[in-house]
């Protein structure tokens, strides 16, 4: 098996506002691992986006902050290191799709810049270098006419091409390790399905390692070698793709799988977890999805479940797995 | 599990931000200033020890009753003349505050109409007089001032009319914004529906809605009117003398500026208190009422 | 794009038939016209030679006809006064005295807002940034002519570091182009502290980060294009700002400037070079304000392809 590449533990990330602590991450782990694809999921606002920040440090200051954990890459722990160090670590060994393409492009600077610059941080090409590099990242993203696009600004462009584009950024520093979050939101169906292909193609070329968020199971199944599954702000069962499809353990696992639309079962209802998730501002004492839990038990509302190992690669965080 | 401690992670759990004293101060202190200038403003005959424009020559450019040669008599000391400059200073406050007073009911009247109007009826409309409010909105009001003061004279009146000239065209561009996303709600759907006419829908249903940002603006703009018929008075173009206002006091002091510094100093002070103090109290009402309006 | 700036121009056109029309009534709402265009030493003959050029026994649209067709002609005037001298050859005269001291004070404005700003949004919430707020603050509410006076009043009364007035070498500048461009300051600071900070808090900020770039560039290159943004479009205010602070300056410090051309003009009674002066300085503030239009259209692409 390929090495770790990446290995997040106990990451907290709290937000510090005027009306109290958001625990947007709440002690979650995982690893990926080098050429592996893996998947982040669960339902919006679970902490999925801020686990990807905090990864890169990027978050919103001074409200954000890592209060404990640690995330170690390739060795190195990228929170003991100091703001210059962790620039060099930013688009050379981890690069990230943002989730909104219509606000992650600069609207005063042409697409060509907006590559270029991320062609040059890579290392010290010389000038003419440059264009050829950004005119291949385009390729590589399968951006029609990438020579003619170069002038354009975003403004000019569909959500799906900007989306692309916003691709080719990401890839175009030869990260090692990509993280992209909810990529195909914006995009229709069809084009959902080329872009997701897209992803598979790249990583076959480059061995590339990626971090997938999203709140599609379907997805998931579609894109990931390995599933952490997030519930306000924990990770609550990790296991395969293969593993976790086959035989989910988790109730809110269990819960989402059942809300998934299968082609192949037609009649199947569509079905959706009752309530809302827990404000991330005041966690109930006990299991986080106590409140929305079907098959709870008494000791689900006093004391938090921890994890465990159920088989080779999958736990759970569940009193009722134990 | 071997953790990275960046932070006591146990000490973080209960935080809350204290409610920081100054958050309070930045009410209170405000307000109080408002209340003073409000009562010299409105008792000014009563508290004023001496009439704005009693001449007492034996008294001239008396100092400040802390420095030697002062007198209790003028606490705050003389003019070139012997008037008191406390006493001018109450009634300058009478001045400041009626112009701002006269001039908001104005300004907020118009320009709430307008824009109403423009963001309710949107189109040609709405295109004309947003393009009339841009350049109302860039134009140096000073000109207009110094155009009525040449020709119909300085005066209170000349002031207030001068200041509102130009004045409503903030209110317009507030209200327009407001008006444009009143339009699309619900309720005044459902009134067009049932055949409400505009104008009962501008008055009964926008109107009331759009209350908490005219506030806010009339508290804001107290101080720039405040500055501005300063202004205009200082240059001599506003209220004039023998009037008290806090401007043209200014200028009394200009050219005695080496004997009797005293004179310019105390009415630049007062402006500048009771400036920052509307401002403090519109940026207050501002973050209580609708903290939305953060731009204006 | 011609077309915009076109239509700019007639919209700029129009705004200057808006003055000339409030000129024409003010005029006339004052009593009598003739006051304001003879001096105590004119004749009955002078008071009917006026009376006929306004044409004050015709109705008033034609009275305005004869005022515009005058005006048109390029004609502002002349002087009551003296040698009764041409208005616009006055203000020429005058001008680039102005512009000594309006333009120093304007660009070190302009680079202290940028950098304080910059400051404030990048150090937000830090002692550094409350600096900024605070100067910001204290600019808005301080009358600038007082604030002009008590630099005087330390500077020259007191200390005799720097002269009180009129023009000279380059020590009478520093203190009216400094207490002009702290008037100008605290309106220009919040612009850029402000769209500064919406502009650091967008994703594509967040972009340029993720892809490495040294945090200077990410500010000064990608931050302040935008940021710049709004404050542009807020250039008319600010411009009507640098009037009234010319107006003002040049009165504390007794600088020759059009602005205290037209304050001795409307002590001294002379209306035409009020007037004069009023229309021209409106039609360089129309003008200006069409220019920083263009310039707009150009840092924003969004707007340069649609207009063009
Ligand atoms: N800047 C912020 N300030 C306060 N809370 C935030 C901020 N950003 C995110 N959060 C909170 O963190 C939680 C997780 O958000 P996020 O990671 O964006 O969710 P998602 O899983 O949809 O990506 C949410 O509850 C959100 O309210
Ligand atoms: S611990 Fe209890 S409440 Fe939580 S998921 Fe398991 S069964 Fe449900
Ligand atoms: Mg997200």
């Amino acid at each position: 098996m390929s090495k770790v590449l990446l290995e997040v533990e106990d990451l907290h990330t709290f937000f510090f506002t005027r009306r109290g602590v958001v625990k947007a991450v709440d002690g979650i782990s995982f690893y990926v691992r080098e050429g592996e694809t893996f998947g982040l999921v669960g339902e919006s606002a679970c902490g999925k986006t801020v686990t990807a920040l905090s990864i890169l440090r990027l978050l919103p200051e001074p409200a954000g902050r890592i209060v404990a954990g640690k995330v170690v890459f390739d060795g190195t722990n990228l929170l003991e290191l100091d703001k210059k160090e962790m620039r060099a670590y930013r688009g050379r060994e981890i690069s990230m799709i943002l989730q909104d393409p219509m606000t992650s492009l600069n609207p005063v600077y042409s697409i060509g810049d907006q590559i270029a610059e991320a062609v040059r941080m890579r290392h010290d090409l010389p000038d003419n270098m440059v264009e050829p590099e950004v005119i291949s990242a385009l390729r590589l993203l399968k951006i029609p006419s990438p020579e003619t696009i170069l002038g354009e600004y975003p403004f000019q462009m569909s959500g799906g091409m900007r989306q692309r584009v916003v691709g080719a950024i990401a890839m175009s520093c030869r990260p090692r390790l990509l993280i992209a979050d909810e990529p195909t939101t914006a995009l229709d169906a069809t084009i959902q399905a080329q872009y997701l292909a897209l992803f598979k193609d790249v990583q076959k070329k480059t061995n590339i390692s990626i971090i997938f968020i999203t709140h599609d199971f379907g997805v998931v199944a579609n894109m990931c070698h390995r599933v952490g599954v997030m519930y306000a702000g924990k990770i609550v069962e990790t296991a395969t793709t293969s593993e976790l499809f086959k035989a989910p353990k988790h109730p809110y696992t269990v819960a989402m799988m059942d809300s998934v639309p299968r082609l192949d079962h037609k009649d199947k209802r569509l079905y959706s977890i009752k309530g809302q998730p827990p404000s991330l501002m005041n966690l109930p004492p006990g299991c986080r999805f106590y409140p929305r839990c079907s098959v709870a038990t008494d000791v689900c509302r006093k004391r938090e479940p921890h994890q465990v190992e159920i088989s080779d690669g999958h736990s759970v965080s569940c009193w009722r797995v134990q | 599990m071997a953790t990275t401690k960046l932070m006591g992670l146990d000490k973080v759990s209960g935080v809350k931000r204290p409610k920081s004293i100054f958050l309070n101060l930045t009410f209170i202190i405000p307000a109080v200033v408002l209340l003073v200038a409000m009562i010299m403003a409105i008792f000014a005959p009563l508290l004023a020890p001496y009439p704005y424009d009693q001449i007492a020559l034996t008294d001239r450019l008396m100092p400040p009753a802390f420095m030697e040669g002062g007198s209790t008599a003028h606490i705050l000391g003389t003019d070139l003349v012997g008037r008191d400059i406390l006493s001018r200073l109450i009634y300058g406050a009478q001045i400041s505050l009626s112009v701002a007073l006269m001039v908001i009911v104005i300004t907020a009247g118009v320009g709430t109409a307008l824009g109403i109007v423009a963001g309710y009826l949107g189109g040609r409309t709405d295109g004309f007089l947003m393009r009339v409010t841009d350049i109302s909105l860039a134009f140096p009001a000073i000109l207009i001032a110094l155009l009525f003061a040449a020709t119909i004279g300085p005066g209170y009146w000349t002031v207030v009319i001068a200041i509102s000239m130009l004045g409503w065209a903030p209110y317009a561009r507030l209200i327009r914004g407001e008006a444009l996303k009143l339009r699309e709600t619900d309720f005044v759907a459902q009134a067009r529906i049932i055949g409400t006419s505009p104008v009962r829908i501008m008055v009964r249903h926008i109107f009331p809605n759009i209350i908490n940002p005219l506030i806010i603006m009339s508290t804001l703009a107290v101080g720039m009117v405040i500055l501005t018929e300063a202004v205009l008075s200082y240059l001599g173009a506003g209220i004039p003398p023998p009037a008290a206002s806090w401007g043209n006091m200014v200028n009394d002091g200009r050219s005695l500026l080496d004997v009797a510094w005293w004179i310019s100093t105390f009415p630049g002070v007062a402006i500048g208190l009771v400036v920052m103090a509307g401002n403090f109290m519109g940026d207050w009402l501002r973050d209580k009422l609708d903290p939305r309006l953060r731009q204006i | 794009m011609t077309r915009f700036i076109i239509v700019r121009l007639l919209q700029s056109f129009v705004a200057l038939i808006g003055i000339s029309v409030l000129i024409f009534l003010l005029v006339r709402a004052s009593g009598d016209p003739t006051m304001l265009y003879r001096t105590s030493m004119s004749t009955e003959e002078d008071i009917a030679r006026i009376r006929a050029n306004l044409g004050l026994d015709k109705p008033l649209p034609e009275q305005y006809w004869i005022f515009i067709t005058d005006l048109a002609q390029g004609d502002l005037g002349e002087s009551l006064l003296g040698q009764r001298r041409p208005v616009t050859e006055m203000i020429w005269e005058r001008l680039d005295n102005s512009l000594l001291l309006a333009v120093p004070a304007f660009l070190l404005s302009m680079i202290v807002a940028l950098l304080l700003g910059v400051l404030g949004a990048v150090k937000r919430d830090t002692w550094m940034d409350n600096g900024v707020k605070f100067v910001a603050i204290l600019g808005q509410a301080l009358p600038g002519f007082w604030l002009a006076i008590m630099c005087i009043l330390l500077f020259s009364v007191y200390w005799q570091i720097f002269p009180p007035s009129h023009m000279g070498d380059f020590s009478h500048y520093v203190l009216p182009v400094s207490t002009m461009a702290f008037f100008l300051l605290p309106g220009m600071l919040r612009l850029v502290r402000s769209s500064m900070l919406d502009v650091l808090d967008s994703e594509y900020i967040k972009m340029a980060r993720i892809k490495g770039l040294p945090e200077r560039i990410v500010i000064w290159k990608h931050a302040l294009r935008n940021a710049l943004i709004a404050p542009l479009t807020a250039a008319g205010m600010i411009l009507a700002m640098l009037v009234t602070g010319t107006v003002v300056t040049e009165q504390v410090f007794a600088w020759p400037g059009v602005g205290m051309l037209m304050l001795d003009a409307l002590f001294s009674r002379d209306f035409p070079v009020v007037q004069g002066i009023v229309l021209m300085v409106a039609a360089m503030v129309l003008l200006v304000n069409l220019l920083v239009d263009i310039l707009y259209a150009y840092i924003e692409p969004q707007i340069r392809y649609q207009q063009m």
